[in-house]
């Protein structure tokens, strides 16, 4: 980070973020978020999902108010008020459907002090730079998804922001729009005229972020960190083909993969391990992830180890989702990750060649093997009916999981063991219970005798 | 509590049918009643009948209970209604330019109004029996209850996607199964929805209903409404408390053991497989739910429902139906049938009418304009306080989820109920009811806005406000560009409401038990209505009934509906 002596624009200083879930529980969402942007930066916010990027965006920008900590703005604190120098450039967004392109994009000089004229220059030369002349009558559901964000890239140029703030502004967009939008507005980021000093980025996207961004902020979840801040002395225009893009690019895949995969902080935290947090730690949380896509890389893969990286540009993944799906794949034992690389393990291997019903059986021995699974089969056989309400689950999840979301928690606990046909959850009852094979009708003699033995 | 009921409520859409076919259902519609009102004259008995009401306490669960099956039995007559008339007018491409017309223009007919008519002729026509009685009084709630719930299930119907209708067809339903496989599931969550605002609708007029008046002769059904009127005529301030209270009692209970577990229930029929920001909760289905007595019927019905159908033959392939070579022509023979119906009643209608001298016509034309510009100060003074109320509770979730319901609540009140003392201490308070009666009008509208715009204003996208306050715009300007336009839509949903409300109302409100017994009345043609009846001035009556009948039709056609096709196409979120 180039360091400087003035000011810097904005500070955040030991953000902390709790959201209720309930009102007994808190979940924490943001740990210790300290950042420091300088003026003409360009930073991006990289993680995989759930890092709360866009909470951390919407704090500085003081649209939501942190637990703790303090956002400074030209070094004076917020107190409760939106940040003076902030214009945001939303992900679906957010233009007022009744009001035409030109009134969408005057409503960031509504509260000015500008003349007329004065707006009326203005109004032309963000339309201009973002190519949008010819709508300005045009009504919002006339415009295709890129020309919509257009009208709100203009939107937050015409205010002349010390701060642009665009929260994944392309991720709604098909890959091609997306693509042209982002060169623009690299162009429009290294544009001295373009008005505003600093951009921050919230993306998921590495290329993008190493595109833009002169520092990168990389983020891991449960609760949000940040991880590293990587800086990008790459000169502008940046060509994404050259060995150096690409060699920042696998460096930050690197960082990502060892936060998500291998749990090894990058910077050292100093933590008494006593026996009980050993004993929790095996209580590996489920991964945001569904078994339809475990099986999807279980049959991409051999014994042999493939890079994550190329895998992943293979299936044209985004890269921390993909790293999720093989965490999900390792804690069932299913693949094993020695470096940057996966490949199956022994029981990923016979699992690959089963066919569907052993697949079954030989998933539900792997999942009780999870500390999770054993719990919730263990809290089934001992209670009376055999059964547990969901809310009796969701209470567990919190309490083994206080960094989690019990309900996420909880839909993938049940979409797993569905599959593995190991409990079954009957949504109208609100019920998990040990799975049984339900006939219409009588069950067959035989069958019966069969379950008995 | 799902926040929609502004877009879930039915009301008929577009403009495409003219005018005049309207005016030509509405005359036929009148010409009908006026025609059978002539007809009951003829058997004319007087009755003396009076009921005595117990006003003890002890009394009151029973009078409650009677009120309820009333409301039940109009509610069972509603659904049968509504499946066979919105399915003939789903199905038959020559019958739906006819059946729906109709059914607009009933939805938007004062139907209070021909109360009065109505219990003459069925009285009449039953002499000497409470039957008559019992059946008008269903008669009425009836139709307070039926019409959105036949336009709700009629546009499900129209909108079912054709792919479940295909599966229907490959899997060789027959139509029973067709209907409670294919159709019912993929209505049920706006007929249960549109259930629950009719059945509140039914209780508006229950005070009125039970205990009835006309000239000398006192029609009363045992009931709480009647209780209410006797407490009310007898000064016994406890009993109004104790019926005020059950009343509340019943439509908490209604709500909470009956609607409550439906919407959660039918919420499972909804095809949109997204989860909703407020998820309907109810206790009750949950334990019912987990109840082994609860899941044996509900797995009798289920067998019953999906009974596997009495093979008439093997599965084979459909044999061509033989096309009967003689087609009776049934348009040919029920045309002229109608229009000879309708001829007579226009017949009668015009005799009636004539009576009506050229200063009294102008007499309800003047009286209609009060009656108008009461209705629309109802209006405009509910809308300056709910829309402030209503915007901030629905942005703040916390406190939508709460309230939403007692608002719900507010509206399912009958609130002629309490008229005659509100009128008390608008006397009291030294106003009269020319103003006053404004202020009942309201007690009833208002909550439908109320309601509506909190159902608008927390559908307003986080988005959209973050970038009102990154843009720094305050005050008036983000009323002007972000919450009236926001909830506009909903709002214009909830005047249609509240202006039918309040026409209905005019009838009670303009004219009214006071203190001691004593009338009171505002000039207006809801007043006009009552006080022809009370006068037994048939002819009158039948005019101004006629002319608000009209009016009513003519104003949600020329202004309600071309605001809500502007709402919709300028100011619907979520394009």
């Amino acid at each position: 980070m180039p360091e400087t002596n003035a000011t810097p624009l904005v500070e955040l200083i030991g953000i902390e973020m709790r959201f209720g879930e309930d009102s007994t529980e808190k979940l924490k969402v943001l740990e210790n978020i300290n950042l420091t942007i300088q003026e003409n930066d360009v930073m991006a916010l990289l993680g995989p999902s759930g890092c709360g990027k866009s909470t951390i965006m919407r704090i500085l920008s003081g649209l939501i108010k942190p637990s703790s900590g303090i956002v400074k703005f030209r070094g004076k604190p917020l107190q409760g008020e939106v940040n003076p120098g902030v214009a945001m450039v939303f992900q679906n967004f957010a233009l007022f459907p009744w009001l035409t392109v030109r009134e969408n994009i005057l409503l960031g000089l509504e509260n000015s002090s500008y003349s007329l004229e004065e707006r009326e220059q203005h109004f032309q030369k963000s339309i201009e730079m973002v190519g949008l002349d010819g709508y300005n009558d045009a009504l919002p559901k006339e415009l295709s998804g890129g020309m919509k964000q257009r009208v709100g890239i203009a939107r937050a140029l015409i205010m002349e922001p010390q701060i642009l703030c665009m929260d994944e502004p392309f991720s709604a967009l098909d890959v091609l729009t997306g693509e042209t939008l982002r060169n623009e507005i690299g162009r429009i980021a290294t544009d001295p005229g373009s008005g505003f000093k600093s951009l921050v980025i919230v993306t998921h996207n590495i290329s993008e972020a190493v595109y833009l961004a002169r520092n990168i902020v990389v983020l891991a979840a449960h609760p949000g960190r940040v991880e590293k801040i990587v800086s990008n002395p790459l000169p502008y225009p940046r060509d994404p083909a050259s060995p150096a893009f690409q060699q920042l690019v696998s460096q930050i895949h690197a960082i990502l993969t060892n936060s998500v995969l291998h749990d090894e902080p990058s910077i050292a935290e100093p933590e008494i391990v006593s026996s009980e947090t050993i004993d929790d730690a095996a209580f590996a949380p489920l991964p945001n992830v569904t078994m339809g896509e475990v099986m999807g890389l279980v049959q991409m893969l051999g014994t042999e180890s493939e890079s994550i990286f190329a895998l992943a540009t293979r299936l044209k993944k985004d890269f921390s989702t993909f790293l999720s799906v093989i965490k999900a794949a390792e804690l069932i034992d299913l693949v094993e990750t020695p470096g940057q690389s996966v490949r199956l393990t022994k029981a990923g291997l016979a699992f690959r060649n089963a066919d569907i019903k052993q697949r079954k059986k030989l998933m539900g021995d792997l999942l009780l093997d999870l500390k999770i699974f054993k719990h919730f089969a263990d809290r089934l056989d001992q209670s009376e009916t055999h059964e547990l309400t969901e809310e009796e689950v969701l209470q567990d999840l919190a309490q083994l999981f206080p960094n989690e979301r019990p309900k996420i928690l909880f839909r993938h606990l049940v979409g797993w063991a569905r599959y593995a046909e190991l409990f079954s959850f009957d949504t109208r009852r609100a019920i998990l219970k040990r799975f049984e094979k339900e006939y219409l009708g009588k069950p067959p003699a035989s069958r019966l005798k069969g379950a008995e033995a | 509590m799902d926040l929609n009921p502004a877009q879930r409520r039915q009301t008929s859409e577009g403009t495409s049918r003219s005018l005049s076919a309207d005016i030509m259902v509405l005359v036929a519609l009148i010409a009908i009643l006026c025609g059978s009102l002539e007809v009951g004259r003829e058997w004319h008995q007087p009755f003396h009948r009076t009921v005595e009401i117990n006003l003890s306490p002890w009394a009151l669960p029973y009078y409650t209970l009677l009120s309820f099956s009333r409301g039940v039995v109009a509610y069972g007559f509603s659904l049968i209604f509504t499946l066979l008339y919105a399915r003939w007018a789903a199905y038959d491409r020559r019958a739906e330019r006819i059946l729906i017309p109709i059914l607009d223009v009933l939805q938007s007919v004062p139907f209070p109004a021909f109360l009065a008519p109505l219990e003459l002729l069925l009285v009449n026509i039953i002499p000497g029996s409470i039957f008559g009685l019992e059946l008008t009084c269903i008669l009425v709630i009836f139709t307070g209850q039926v019409w959105n719930m036949t336009f709700s299930f009629y546009y499900s119907l129209k909108n079912l996607p054709q792919d479940f209708a295909f599966v229907g067809k490959l899997a060789r339903f027959n139509w029973w199964q067709k209907f409670t496989q294919v159709e019912l599931p993929f209505a049920t969550s706006g007929l249960v929805y549109n259930s629950m605002v009719s059945m509140a609708g039914g209780w508006f007029f229950l005070t009125v209903n039970e205990s009835f008046q006309i000239g000398d002769q006192d029609f009363r059904l045992p009931g709480i409404g009647s209780y209410m009127a006797v407490a009310q005529s007898k000064g016994d301030v406890w009993a109004q408390i104790y019926a005020v209270a059950a009343m509340i009692l019943m439509i908490v209970a209604v709500d909470q053991l009956v609607w409550r577990p439906l919407l959660v229930w039918s919420n499972k029929f909804k095809i949109e497989d997204t989860e909703a920001q407020y998820q309907d909760r109810s206790a009750l289905l949950r334990w019912l739910s987990r109840s082994k007595f609860a899941a044996a019927i509900q797995n009798f019905f289920k067998n019953w429902m999906r009974r596997p159908p009495i093979p008439k033959a093997p599965i084979s392939l459909p044999v061509p139906r033989p096309v009967s070579k003689i087609k009776i022509p049934w348009d040919y023979l029920l045309m002229p049938l109608a229009a000879i119906g309708v001829g007579i009643g226009v017949y009668h209608l015009f005799l009636l009418i004539m009576g009506v001298t050229l200063g009294e016509w102008l007499m309800i034309f003047e009286h209609l304009l009060l009656t108008l510009a009461r209705v629309l100060t109802a209006i405009f003074l509910s809308t300056l306080w709910t829309v402030p109320v209503g915007v901030w509770i629905g942005s703040n979730p916390r406190w939508a989820r709460f309230l939403m319901p007692i608002t719900q609540i507010a509206a399912s009140f009958p609130s002629p109920m309490i008229f005659p003392n509100l009128v008390f201490l608008i006397y009291f308070l030294h106003g009269n009811l020319q103003w006053g009666s404004i202020l009942l009008m309201m007690l009833g509208a208002q909550w439908y806005i109320l309601f509506n715009v909190i159902a608008g204003a927390s559908a307003i996208p986080q988005d959209l406000i973050a970038c009102t306050k990154l843009t720094h715009l305050v005050g008036w300007q983000r009323w002007r560009t972000l919450f009236l336009p926001g909830i506009f839509p909903a709002l214009v949903t909830g005047w249609i409401t509240a202006a039918g409300g309040a026409w209905n109302a005019s009838i009670v409100s303009e004219y009214t038990m006071g203190a001691n017994n004593q009338t009171l009345k505002a000039t207006g043609l809801g007043a006009t209505i009552e006080q022809s009846l009370t006068d037994n001035n048939l002819p009158m009556l039948g005019a101004s009934v006629m002319v608000m009948a009209f009016f009513v039709v003519l104003f949600n056609r020329m202004v309600w509906k071309r605001m809500a096709v502007v709402a919709r196409e300028r100011y619907q979120l979520l394009t």
